[in-house]
């Protein structure tokens, strides 16, 4: 874990900061920039709707599993069983509820895991 | 016009609150990931873009290129593009800079507190647009100080699960949205591309998955339509019979 704390660069910040700010606006101001001319296929308006929910399950994913050889798909992984009792959670909660119990069962099941594997 | 600015900022009060804990982890997790105090906020101030934040955070820690990020900010904005066209219809009278900065502040929460009034197209309706985008912005800021302050003042956070609260925070998005039949397909199909192609270097491997679940719900959205046409066709003999001898 002792690789979390490597300081971002200035130049790294600004461009990955200049980045993201051009990639929100340019989709942002679209089709205002051209309001009243121009109106948006059915289709596309359908299709937008499945963008969030595929990325972010995948990223959730690859988060939980870890990525290539270092993958670790069991019950024997806290942040499988953590990431169920979010699932249980976000089902009646709302956010701030769902990461409370995310982090709190992820330590408890960690501190299980230490004590009887 | 100040009734329209006060009604502006009492219509986006409820979603500041739902906001504030999010931007107050987006705040935290990014001291995790590298970044000063003052260069949090910043970045708040001007990416001012809560789920791309969170997700541009997990790719700055696992190295990924400015590329992806760029592209992965770009993907997850893509929604958006429904709320830039359904706003666009409502103010498309407004001079370009008035219109620009409304699309710079146009969030999911800014969209939803606003869209009724702005349907509605009375005059000055910019100004409680205005008002709802300027209090949602400066909520988001001072949140997101305030969890870097407090990531910053305890640099030992990082070994109590931070980064697991930007999973946390994924699931209790995305877990409403996951409700039809063709949003789980999409959902199970971009997961599973995004596992087997993790090994991809700089996180290629969530662009690619991404793209393959938006195209699996559309292959879902074809067929379930042609079954809706097929069971509309065959409906009067063989699906609702009773209805039939009635008539």
């Amino acid at each position: 874990m002792e690789h979390l704390h490597n300081q971002l660069d200035m130049n790294t910040f600004l461009l990955i900061t200049l980045v993201m700010v051009l990639a929100t606006f340019i989709v942002r101001f679209s089709v205002i920039s051209m309001a009243g001319s121009f109106e948006m296929p059915e289709r596309l308006k359908k299709t937008l709707r499945f963008v969030p929910v595929t990325v972010l399950p995948a990223i959730i994913a690859v988060e939980i599993l870890g990525s290539g050889s270092d993958m670790e798909f069991n019950l024997h992984n806290p942040k499988v069983l953590a990431a169920i009792v979010c699932t249980l959670v976000s089902l009646r909660f709302n956010l701030i509820w769902v990461v409370i119990s995310g982090i709190g069962s992820l330590l408890l099941f960690q501190q299980l895991f230490n004590l009887y594997c | 016009m100040n009734t329209l600015i006060k009604a502006g900022f009492k219509s986006i009060f409820p979603l500041c609150i739902g906001a504030f804990p999010f931007s107050f982890i987006v705040g935290a997790i990014s001291i995790n990931a590298g970044m000063t105090l003052g260069q949090s906020t910043f970045w708040s101030l001007t990416v001012f873009a809560g789920s791309s934040q969170m997700v541009a955070l997990g790719l700055i820690q696992s190295s990924a290129s400015i590329l992806v990020i760029m592209l992965t900010t770009f993907i997850i904005n893509l929604r958006h593009l429904l709320y830039s066209a359904s706003l666009s219809e409502h103010i498309k009278d407004y001079p370009i800079h008035i219109r620009a900065l409304m699309a710079y502040g146009l969030t999911d929460e800014v969209y939803a507190a606003t869209i009724g009034e702005v349907k509605q197209e009375k005059a000055g309706r910019h100004w409680f647009y205005l008002a709802a985008m300027m209090g949602f912005w400066m909520n988001w800021v001072f949140a997101n100080f305030l969890g870097a302050l407090v990531g910053s003042s305890f640099p030992e956070i990082a070994h109590y699960g931070l980064d697991f609260a930007m999973v946390a925070a994924f699931i209790a998005i995305v877990i409403p949205q996951v409700k039809s039949r063709e949003c789980i397909v999409a959902a199970i199909v971009a997961s599973v591309t995004g596992i087997l192609l993790s090994g991809l270097p700089y996180s290629l491997g969530l662009v690619v998955a991404a793209i393959t679940g938006v195209y699996a719900g559309y292959r879902m959205d074809i067929s379930s339509e042609n079954m809706a046409i097929q069971a509309q066709v065959t409906k009067p003999v063989e699906v609702l019979p009773a209805v039939n001898s009635e008539v």
